[in-house]
């Protein structure tokens, strides 16, 4: 497969991406949003079976959830806006038109600072809109033959869950780039609790517009990529098109303007079938429903809640605790580890060294146990303990380690930990420190024989005796004086 | 007089006060269906049973001494378009043949909690599209003034059953003049309220933007009455504006029109129209007059000649998306195809008749790019254009007069050919309904054949006590209407 | 403008609504969706420049939906009253994913 980075063409991409909005209820009626793995045609209702007579009802979730996401972008929050019917016929959707938003949106003009590459950049948001989502078709199959069967069969268990799409502008020239702005843009739903932003579970769907520029500079053809349902997807759906792309036209061809599913599977983009009626899905005003009004009074409010964002908590932490952007990026990724950070420093650990110990060994153990920081055994309060012992010299790091590990898997108090771990509380430092020091060089005479007389031009020796110490004294040691005692000895 | 021919205040009034019970009202009601019935066919489902049902649990809380609501055991008939629960709803459609929903239109529930007995549900021209009320499964309903003449549409079936005294009170949808124009051809008074002021909810709609719950009735009086008890804010419809609920009935103690303006529509010049209803609208005028008013003729020059081109492509356009959920796959009729397009092909073409199937197809058309920016986008903003004149009408005016139809009730089976010729039978009362206007029919007597006359009243919006007040100063002078022995009178000129 | 549609369109036009149009009655609803453009086209003789679109002018805010759940007693129901029931879902003729 063909590098992007080697694309002849300048790479224009811009992205679509559709979040569903963490509501309890529908966008127009009271039913369920909690769908995965309910039994078929549960979460439903008049409203959203379409059943004649009834009549959309904004939910007011879904309005305040738009609207926090669209600040979250920058965006102009609107304090008119209203709902158009997208009228296209398909079993999964009821009532043969989506209402969507369409010309006058809850969020207008945003846009997003990613870094990618090391380098940043910034992706401009156009606008973010309200819509529903349709529900589910399943094809079964007859003896593992999906052609066998004659029937295909609707859920409409997630027809009308609140969907809230931001349409990117063309800012991006590498699918490295669009799946940055994608993890970004995930990030900051999380932080705002406006979605899970599951990828796999749907939660969180991109669709791409791609096209390669002309040798003048002109834009060319665009061409639409859906049905990627992973980052990885993502990446490799966009690598695939520009390598696509770039063939036709270098053997003289043209990019036809379709809309390309992505094979998963085969990983290539095939052409959809193009249905007439597809391309034009008569959009006009949805007149149900009263349109979105959202007063100043209460775009203020929507503001005042806001809590601090990714990149707000990500220059926080490098000024306040003098961490790289490096070290930053991974406590802030999610803003549950960052929390969790922040206490453990809150309740007296030096800042650098709980970063470390956050990033490296927390990280470790959560991702060993395939486990989540929100429901992580170990308390802020108590790791901090262990750092400030590591800190001062009472624990050395592989020790804690291991009672970071036992703490981690039982529900043990701090002491019990260290007890079990065999280390003392207590430091082994001078006299005594000096007598196993003098034990390990009686038992190793030859050794230190070797070193005495200068055969040892390397250290190699001297570090082996430290080594042996160290063991000894099962961490309980502080190298440096391990390594001072041993000099004077090897010394005198 | 026989219980009949009460209004529904005498109705209710003579069951509270117990010469009568509710039983006696609904017994009587449905003896008049089905004395007449064979021959007007105004029903597609009388709820006898039901019905029956009912007036004896209100009987026994009567007999408790139990307070009723303002309707206690009044009859009334809906238009087949209001969802029952538990009771087949057709819309007079092929597609909804068997359909009976699981709810309650908010409108039947008002009237339910305040007491009425649901007689009937009631014929309508398939999905409210059309203004004879003859494309019905059930067949054409016909007007009791005259049987031989269409009674009005689209809800021809509940003004024919209020003329011809089967319920002093129906419900009907008016949509671009669906409630008055029937009103009219029948000779009794109908009224549709400001769109906002009654929840739309449960009405299977043909046009969300222009769609009003509107009363039937031979007096003002029941129309306030009815407006009184509909007219309530409903959670389930967003677009219902009846956030305070003014009493309708309070301006029917007006006692003259001195220091109010009335306009009279004056734009006859191109228009066609039976002379006998330029008559009848000079004479409501005399009457304003009479009664204190100053009378002045006004010009509509937007909504008269927008009006219909307006109104046809925003509600042919909203009926051809409103009617895709019927896709043969939730309920409804359906027919099996091979494919998924033959399936939605083979139903929808064999369960809509060809007036809907036309409809949708050109409200199709009127929404696809190109079609859309030449005629839906303009068609949005005549209408911004039309409030804008309404606002300056009434800015200056209380009331305006203006006809109901320009026609009067037609033969049965006459087929207007000519589309344009047909769309203009709605030229007075669609701009009404663009505008959100309340509108409502008065009857202005009757031809020496005994054929009704009729008048349009119009205020302006959310306007609804007071034109009900000027409206009761017009009926008080003319009279009530009576109530229709169902006959067939001489050949039709 | 006025417009006009032709046969081809004429058909385009009932596929998009799911409805069959026999070879016999494509001129008649040709001619029949003519005539009300042709009517029609009379919107777009006003002159409505710097005029918004329509909207209801309403008294109060728009309400909205508070965010609880509600249950619908009455599930069962849906499925007695769907045409073509299968399990828990409703049935379909055959789609193929691309269609």
């Amino acid at each position: 497969m063909a590098d992007s980075k080697n694309s002849k063409r300048p790479i224009v991409i811009g992205l679509e991406v559709h979040i569903q909005l963490n509501t309890k209820t529908k966008l127009f009626c009271p039913c369920s949003t909690d769908y995965i793995g309910k039994t078929p045609n549960t979460n439903v209702c008049p409203v959203c079976l379409a059943v004649p007579g009834t009549l959309p009802i904004l939910n007011d979730s879904a309005v305040a959830l738009g609207a926090r996401m669209g600040l979250g972008l920058h965006c102009a929050i609107q304090n008119y806006s209203n709902f158009h019917r997208k009228n296209y016929f398909y079993p999964d959707l009821s009532k043969a038109y989506q209402i969507t938003q369409y010309g006058l949106t809850i969020a207008v003009g945003g846009y997003l600072d990613i870094e990618s590459d090391g380098k940043p950049r910034r992706v401009r948001v156009h606008h973010l809109h309200l819509e529903e989502d349709a529900g589910k078709l399943v094809h079964p199959t007859v003896d593992g033959r999906l052609t066998g069967a004659a029937y295909s069969l609707v859920d409409y268990n997630r027809g009308g869950v609140p969907l809230s799409e931001i349409v990117s502008e063309p800012d991006m020239s590498s699918p490295a780039e669009a799946r940055d702005y994608v993890v970004r843009l995930r990030q900051l739903a999380r932080y705002l609790d406006v979605s899970d932003g599951e990828m796999e579970s749907g939660s969180l769907r991109v669709d791409a517009n791609i096209s390669l520029s002309n040798a003048d500079g002109s834009l060319g053809t665009r061409v639409e990529i859906k049905n990627m349902n992973s980052l990885k997807s993502l990446e490799r759906a966009l690598e695939y098109e520009i390598a696509r792309q770039n063939k036709v036209l270098d053997s003289g061809g043209r990019i036809v303007q379709e809309t390309r599913l992505w094979d998963d599977a085969e990983e290539v983009t095939r052409s959809m079938r193009n249905k007439e009626t597809a391309s034009d899905y008569r959009y006009y005003p949805e007149m149900d429903l009263a349109p979105i009004v959202i007063t100043d009074e209460q775009i203020e409010g929507f503001k005042r809640a806001m809590p601090e964002l990714p990149w707000e908590k990500r220059d926080r932490f490098m000024k306040d605790f003098g961490l790289s952007y490096e070290e930053v990026e991974i406590l802030t990724e999610q803003k549950e580890l960052a929390r969790y950070y922040e206490d453990v420093v809150a309740a007296g650990a030096p800042p650098a060294r709980a970063a470390n110990w956050v990033r490296m060994e927390v990280l470790r153990v959560l991702n060993e146990r395939g486990a989540d920081i929100s429901n992580f055994s170990l308390s802020p309060s108590i790791l901090a303990e262990l750092v400030k012992k590591v800190e001062n010299k009472e624990l050395s790091s592989t020790i804690a380690k291991d009672i970071l590990d036992m703490l981690s898997q039982e529900n043990i108090s701090l002491e019990e930990a260290i007890k079990r771990s065999g280390a003392s509380t207590v430091r082994l430092t001078g006299d005594l420190l000096g007598e196993v020091i003098d034990r390990i060089c009686a038992a190793n005479s030859d050794v230190v024989e070797t070193i005495k007389t200068g055969q040892d031009k390397k250290g190699g020796k001297v570090k082996f005796l430290q080594g042996l110490v160290m063991k000894e004294t099962r961490g309980q040691a502080d190298p440096s004086e391990v390594s001072s005692l041993l000099s004077k000895k090897l010394e005198g | 007089m026989e219980i009949y021919e009460l209004t529904a205040r005498e109705t209710a009034e003579g069951i509270r006060t117990k010469k009568f019970s509710a039983e006696d009202a609904a017994r009587c009601s449905l003896s008049r269906i089905a004395k007449f019935e064979s021959e007007v066919n105004a029903c597609v489902t009388v709820t006898e049973d039901l019905a029956i049902a009912a007036a004896r649990a209100l009987d026994g809380r009567i007999a408790r001494g139990e307070t009723l609501g303002p309707l206690a055991g009044v009859p009334y008939i809906a238009k087949d378009n209001f969802c029952t629960k538990g009771i087949r709803t057709t819309c007079s459609s092929k597609i909804l043949e068997n359909w009976v929903p699981t709810y309650n239109a908010s409108a039947i529930n008002f009237m339910n909690e305040a007491g009425a007995v649901l007689i009937a549900k009631s014929n309508l021209d398939e999905f409210a599209m059309g203004s004879s009320t003859e494309n019905s499964i059930i067949g054409p309903t016909k007007n009791p003034r005259d049987l031989g003449r269409v009674p009005g549409g689209s809800s021809g079936g509940s003004a024919a059953s209020v003329a011809a005294g089967y319920v002093p009170l129906a419900l009907g949808s008016d949509t671009g003049g669906s409630v008055r124009q029937p009103a009219a051809f029948c000779g009794i008074q109908g009224m549709k309220p400001s769109y906002g002021e009654v929840s739309r909810f449960g009405i299977v709609a043909y046009a969300s933007a222009l769609d009003q719950v509107s009363p039937l009735a031979r007096t003002v009086d029941d129309l306030a009455l009815a407006l009184s008890v509909i007219a309530r804010p409903d959670p389930n419809d967003t677009t219902c504006d009846a956030y305070c609920r003014p009493d309708f009935t309070a301006s029917l103690s007006l006692q003259d029109l001195k220091g109010k303006r009335i306009g009279v529509f004056a734009g006859f010049e191109a228009e066609q129209m039976d002379s006998e209803l330029y008559d009848a609208l000079t004479k409501a005028a005399d009457i304003c007059k009479s009664a204190g008013a100053t009378v002045e003729p006004i010009d509509l020059p937007i909504a008269v000649k927008y009006g219909v081109a307006t109104y046809y492509v925003t509600a042919l356009a909203d009926a051809s998306s409103k009617l895709g959920c019927f896709d043969g796959i939730r309920y409804g009729t359906h027919i099996e195809g091979k494919t998924l397009a033959d399936m939605y092909a083979n139903t929808r073409t064999a369960s809509f008749s060809e007036e809907v199937r036309r409809r949708i197809i050109l409200g199709t058309c009127l929404l696809t790019e190109g079609f859309y920016q030449n005629y839906y986008g303009p068609a949005l903003k005549v209408r911004t254009k039309m409030a804008l004149e309404f606002d300056e009408l009434f800015s200056r005016i209380d009331a305006y007069l203006l006809p109901t139809s320009p026609s009067m009730p037609y033969p049965l089976g006459t087929k207007e050919t000519d589309p344009t010729r047909l769309y203009l039978g709605d030229i007075f009362t669609v701009p009404i309904s663009l505008g959100g206007l309340p509108g409502i029919n008065l009857c202005m007597g009757f031809t020496p054949e005994s054929l009704p006359l009729s008048v349009q009243l119009v205020g302006p919006r959310y306007g609804d006590s007071d034109l009900l007040g000027i409206a009761n100063i017009i009926e008080r002078a003319v009279g009530r209407p009576d109530v229709a022995t169902p006959r067939k009178l001489g050949e039709a000129k | 403008m006025k417009m006009t549609v032709d046969r081809e369109v004429t058909l385009r036009m009932a596929r998009a609504a799911q409805i069959r149009l026999a070879p016999e009655d494509v001129d008649h609803m040709m001619d029949s969706i003519n005539d009300i453009l042709s009517f029609c086209a009379l919107v777009g003789d006003l002159d409505c420049t710097d005029t918004p679109d329509f909207t209801w002018k309403m008294k109060k805010l728009p309400s909205r939906r508070p965010d609880t759940v509600g249950d619908w007693a009455d599930r069962e129901h849906f499925k007695s009253m769907a045409p073509t029931i299968e399990g828990d879902f409703f049935r379909v003729p055959r789609i193929h994913s691309e269609d």
